[in-house]
């Protein structure tokens, strides 16, 4: 039955620490964040690991080269085992506002198992959803004004 | 996404309603066999199903007296496919920290 979040968990062949390091640093991120079809430039990422903290970043589709950012403010930080924020609103974003993103990451023998859960699909993301067009209809109307000019 | 998805994530929020959609996959049902397994009156069953309707995931219909329950799969597959582009965003980055997980490890034997 649909639930009202996502979840995924996989197993990786590596240890925990270096899955960690892979989420978090910008070089390692960068190798292999985004769909099939998009890139993570290193420079875009701009991660800081701590309760208030931030996981940023912007994917680039290989073909079209257009960008979508995600902005994520963290709340929780439990280095290596675990993180949670909130995605944050931001043009074109490629996680809509007002999902939660929580990480993570356990021994599962010599392998690192990542559970991760998204959402909630809910009326107050959708509020929020509004409000992202809303701001979209702004940016057209500022920008026809100028055309007008 | 669409206000009608809104609507269906919304209405499949609430635990009951998952539990009415279920029971309804094994065929229409009246609001009192609906009740039936819930410690819940007939009118609180009631306000859930209109809840259902107005999300389009059930239709109802009079026979005699009796209103039947049926559902509709067409706006749950809708929302099934929503969160499906995110899990399939997930997968395919799973796919990709795998093989750079291996590289990474595949460069550091060779160092």
């Amino acid at each position: 039955m649909t639930d009202t979040h996502v979840t995924m968990t996989r197993a990786f062949n590596a240890p925990r620490e270096l899955v960690w390091r892979f989420w978090t640093e910008a070089d390692l991120l960068s190798r292999w964040f985004g769909p099939t079809g998009y890139s993570v430039p290193v420079d875009s990422v701009d991660i800081d690991m701590r309760p208030g903290g931030r996981w940023n970043l912007d994917m680039v589709g290989d073909e079209a080269g257009d960008r979508s950012p995600i902005r994520t403010a963290l709340l929780e930080v439990d280095q290596p085992e675990y993180f949670f924020g909130d995605q944050l609103n931001s043009p074109d974003s490629a996680f809509l506002p007002g999902m939660q993103l929580r990480v993570q990451f356990h021994d599962h023998g010599e392998k690192t198992r990542v559970t991760l859960h998204q959402g909630p699909f809910t009326p107050e993301f959708r509020d929020l959803t509004i409000e992202g067009w809303e701001l979209s209809f702004q940016k057209l109307d500022a920008a026809v004004e100028r055309e007008g000019q | 996404m669409t206000d009608e998805l809104s609507t269906v994530f919304a209405a499949l929020a609430d635990p009951t309603r998952r539990a009415i959609l279920l029971r309804l996959t094994a065929g229409d049902a009246n609001v009192a066999q609906l009740a039936e397994p819930f410690a819940m009156s007939q009118p609180a069953i009631s306000k859930h199903l209109k809840v259902l309707e107005g999300a389009g995931l059930i239709s109802r219909s009079r026979q005699a007296t009796a209103r039947f329950s049926h559902l509709e799969a067409g706006p749950l597959r809708e929302a099934t496919e929503y969160m499906q582009t995110y899990k399939r965003f997930w997968n395919e980055s799973f796919d990709k920290l795998d093989s750079a997980l291996a590289d990474y490890l595949e460069e550091e034997r060779t160092a």
